[in-house]
């Protein structure tokens, strides 16, 4: 065969033709067709890593029929390979109907198309590849300008994401979306103390160009972050026992992920989690009445905000993307799920009592090759009105942490406990000295109650995180969170270590 | 999929310019994937995939690339010469790199297990069927994967088998009181034994009936415990990841193993070591590097041995264990005990029972001290005997001291641990552990 004479779906805007041509005679066949592009710089202890470029492209085809649903995804975009991919979905369906979860063909599914693209200011091409190195360079410099400092490394990633999704319903889906994970890392060690600061803990991310790197505060964070390694490492253990605890945008955004987020996927209400991720210890009745938080808790799924890591138009299901608040002043109100889990939950699915809650578009997937569940997007705390100094002073006494540095969680999403990068006393209404290895625990509704004080927009800061685990097969997915300072009561805060 | 992987190397010959070099690893996959809730489907499907890595050297200068292909030579001509064209332009601009390394090896080696397993459909029967009221939930994957490296001097690597991951609970229901309740097992291999499927799943059965029972709170404090090899699986690895076993952590101070380099040691009884002879990962690195089949870790309780990648090699100055760039050690074997398996409840006498743990993470490194939380099936144990299950407890406690001077003893007996991970591609791998009983887990919630 020589080169080119097999026919490939190469340019994505043919997908509905094509889709035409492979669905097979059933009640809906969907194609999802992606294309990523990702593209890093990293440098480790003054020497630049190999510069890498990596491309996906593949595609998954659905088919609903007779209340079953099957996929194939396959990287091969030829005409053989998608009809024959069409057929085996098709099989799939026929093969589950009688054992799937729900009649997959009464459930709703989305009827209107159309676009999503992020707006990026500066390309990755903008700059040469000698330039940004030396800029990841010069910072590797910063970093390293201490004795005590013994490793460091310095990283820029961008994303680019194109999807296409078109199905037999008539619907036709575009979205682009680019985003950028700069990061960098310092560990100092000292008289066998070792200490590490990142930017974030890779929580600075955003949805956006080269722009978003400063935005971010990349310039001043580099010196920023090596000073306050070494100083951490003659820094007095942090006090155990309970007090008023601080809790910077970048911890906030794991305190939210973990104990929020998770709990309120629909799918893990469902079960569907229960052999992996876990389960949740909300249930299908806490919609409406479940008193989550304190009053001053409000929480969104805001896919909306155009610099946040996981904003979008549409889910990978074509259900278009809307804000929602989750939680309305300390109130359970709606759950992280797609229409399916939103149907099985109406239903009385799996068991449990029917109930109605509303669903979020949510159904998302890692890459061609995995299919949608229920995943957040960006899930925010929504600002409140005291600024960083009214904060501190309500605190009066207590302990300021930020960034992760190691989580853990219970299976139903409970029991928890936290360790930061970041800890600093307060007393008298002040940010006072550093003390290390910070970590504290809780459980979820507990802590969330105890929330006294939430910043202002002047505290907000919007974060994310490239690594969201969960499913079977396994997927990892991006996230965005954004959360302004907050401050809790009656914590259980320790130090770790020695 | 073996020839078109020698199409595409040869391709990639046809490319290169002068002073050019390569190395590559080109990933295959043909799987079915069938997740279930309750013996019910919740989805099912098959994915088709096929990859290449591609590390492009241009006298000293070197870039990276990856690039997803059909697995049809005529139709991934275009888009391998558009990566090559692109890492081309990029390696131009690219600085020297003080550690770069090429496999010099010059060889062609092949290991092939062919296709043993029973076609999807057949195997789904057993798994869904009802175990006395109990509700499986999980996955189901099989089918072929393969994994081939070579490079532009003449070395050419191929690995092919067909395998099968069950990674399975049996839940008690979904009701507040059942919500948590359920027994795991992971079953994962190249042969499908349905006698032996049917046997494990009637052991876990059995365990379940045992969550029936109201559980029981316990309070923070020590107690002597018994871990199955499950959970010394989510230790290592949690040790693994954090850099435990990796020469670079070792050497710039973040391991947590780091107290056992400078003289301090575990209980004699702890033997650690990272061994592909046990043929479930490929016998070569992704980077085409000859990995040292057997790599004692820790012997007798002292360290003898990290994993070095050629690049730490390169920059440290020692030689290479073939390792990963992570340093991470795949195909773990800890050494078994003399504990049997039958007699743990005795052996405990008063304390828990620990079927598996969650979520685990390092709190803190110095002492190497991990977190986490029990899941599954989890138990007290009183006057010898397995008595009711637990409410779930949090546990910190330092693993220098849960292998030192804690460690009872391991079990006679060890178990095959499938990898069973799937992000982006199913992993191959396992773990071959025991399990232990440590005196004094510190429960801290």
């Amino acid at each position: 065969m020589s080169e080119g004479s097999t026919e490939l779906l190469r340019d994505f805007s043919e997908a509905d033709a094509w889709l035409a041509r492979i669905a097979p005679p059933v009640d809906f066949c969907s194609l999802r067709l992606v294309e990523s592009r990702t593209q890093a710089v990293a440098t480790r202890r003054g020497v630049p890593l190999p510069s890498r470029i990596d491309i996906g492209c593949g595609a998954m085809v659905t088919v609903i029929d007779g209340g079953g649903v099957g996929y194939a995804a396959t990287s091969d975009l030829s005409f053989p390979s998608l009809y024959q991919a069409a057929r085996t979905a098709l099989t799939w369906a026929e093969r589950m109907r009688e054992r799937a979860v729900i009649d997959f063909s009464s459930v709703d599914r989305p009827r209107r198309g159309g676009s999503y693209a992020t707006t990026e200011e500066i390309p990755w091409e903008a700059w040469p590849l000698s330039e940004k190195l030396e800029r990841l360079l010069e910072t590797d410099a910063l970093l390293g300008a201490d004795p005590r400092v013994v490793d460091r490394r310095t990283r820029w990633e961008h994303r680019r994401t194109v999807t296409r999704l078109v199905t037999t319903d008539g619907i036709s889906i575009d979205q682009t979306r680019v985003r950028v994970v700069p990061d960098m890392v310092v560990v100092a060690s000292d008289h066998g103390e070792t200490q590490q600061r990142s930017f974030g803990g890779r929580g600075s991310c955003r949805q956006g160009g080269l722009e978003m790197i400063e935005a971010l505060g990349w310039s001043e964070a580099g010196e920023r972050l090596r000073d306050e390694a070494v100083a951490l490492l003659d820094a007095p253990l942090c006090p155990s026992g309970p007090t008023r605890l601080l809790i910077g945008p970048s911890q906030m955004i794991l305190q939210i992920h973990e104990s929020i987020g998770h709990p309120l996927e629909l799918d893990r209400i469902l079960g569907d989690e229960r052999n992996f991720a876990g389960t949740s210890f909300v249930g299908p009745g806490d919609f409406g009445t479940l008193q989550y938080g304190s009053e001053l808790l409000n929480v969104s799924f805001d896919p909306t905000l155009p610099e946040e890591f996981a904003s979008y138009g549409f889910d990978d299901e074509g259900a278009p993307a809307e804000r929602r608040l989750l939680i309305e002043r300390g109130i359970l109100r709606r759950g992280l799920g797609g229409g399916t889990s939103a149907a099985r939950l109406a239903r009385g699915g799996e068991g449990l009592p029917p109930a109605e809650v509303e669903a979020v578009a949510c159904s998302r997937a890692c890459h061609w090759n995995r299919p949608p569940i229920d995943r957040m997007a960006n899930l925010n705390v929504e600002p409140g009105e005291d600024s960083l100094t009214d904060l501190l002073a309500r605190a009066e006494d207590g302990i300021f942490v930020d960034v992760n540095s190691s989580w853990s969680i219970d299976d139903s999403r409970r029991n928890f406990q936290f360790g930061c990068e970041v800890g600093r006393r307060i007393e008298g209404g002040e940010l006072k000295g550093w003390v290390r290895n910070p970590g504290y625990r809780g459980r979820s509704t507990d802590f969330w109650r105890s929330l006294i004080g939430v910043g202002d927009r002047s505290t907000f800061e919007v974060l994310g995180t490239p690594n969201c685990g969960k499913g079977e097969p396994n997927q990892m997915v991006e996230v965005g969170h954004a959360s302004p300072v907050c401050l809790f009561d009656g914590i259980d805060v320790f130090g770790t270590g020695v | 999929m073996q020839a078109w992987f020698h199409d595409v190397v040869n391709y990639l010959c046809d490319l290169l310019g002068a002073d050019q070099r390569f190395t590559c690893r080109v990933t295959g996959e043909d799987s079915d994937m069938v997740r279930f809730n309750g013996g019910r489907i919740r989805q099912a499907g098959s994915v088709t995939q096929r990859e290449l890595a591609l590390q492009l050297i241009e006298g000293d200068r070197q870039v990276r690339g990856t690039l997803e292909l059909t697995g049809d030579i005529a139709a991934d001509r275009f888009p391998l010469r558009q990566l090559h064209d692109a890492l081309s332009t990029l390696v131009r601009e690219a600085p020297p790199d003080p550690h770069l390394c090429f496999p010099d090896a010059v060889s062609t080696t092949e290991d092939r297990e062919d296709d043993r397993l029973p076609p999807t459909s057949a195997v789904l029967p057993l798994i869904l069927a009802e175990q006395r009221d109990l509700q499986p939930v999980g996955i189901y994957m099989a089918g072929r994967i393969a994994e081939g490296v070579a490079t532009s001097s003449g070395l050419r690597r191929w690995y092919e088998t067909h395998t099968f991951d069950l990674d399975l609970s049996l839940c008690l229901g979904l009701g507040p009181r059942e919500r948590d309740r359920s027994v795991k097992l992971t079953l994962g291999g190249t042969r499908w034994d349905p006698a032996e499927v049917e046997r494990q799943l009637a052991t876990a059965a059995a365990k379940a009936e045992r969550l029936r029972a109201d559980r029981v709170r316990v309070a923070p404090g020590a107690y002597r415990t018994y871990i199955a090899p499950s959970g010394w699986k989510m230790i290592l690895r949690t040790l693994g990841w954090r850099g435990a076993f990796s020469h670079r952590a070792v050497a710039n101070g973040t391991s947590p193993f780091a107290a056992l380099h400078r003289g301090e040691r575990l209980s004699t009884r702890v033997s650690i070591s990272e061994n592909h002879s046990l043929g479930w990962t490929a016998p070569f690195s992704p980077d085409g590097f000859r990995r040292r089949l057997e790599l004692p870790l820790v012997e007798e309780g002292r360290v003898s041995s990290v994993c070095v990648a050629p690049r730490t090699a390169l920059e440290y100055g020692v030689p290479h264990t073939g390792a990963t760039a992570e340093e991470n050690p795949g195909s773990i074997e800890v050494a078994a005990g003399d504990l049997p398996l039958a007699e743990i409840p005795e052996r405990i006498g008063d304390g828990l029972y620990l079927d598996h743990l969650h979520y685990l993470n390092l709190s803190d490194r110095g002492t190497a001290s991990v977190t986490g939380l029990t899941r599954f099936a989890a138990f007290r144990v009183r006057d010898g005997r397995i008595a009711e299950p637990l409410e779930i407890v949090r546990f910190d406690d330092s693993v220098l001291q849960l292998l030192g001077e804690r460690l009872i003893g391991f079990t006679a007996e060890r178990e095959r641990l499938p990898e069973g991970r799937s992000y982006h591609r199913r992993a191959l791998g396992g773990a071959l552990l025991p399990g232990a009983i440590v005196e004094g887990l510190r429960i801290v919630s």
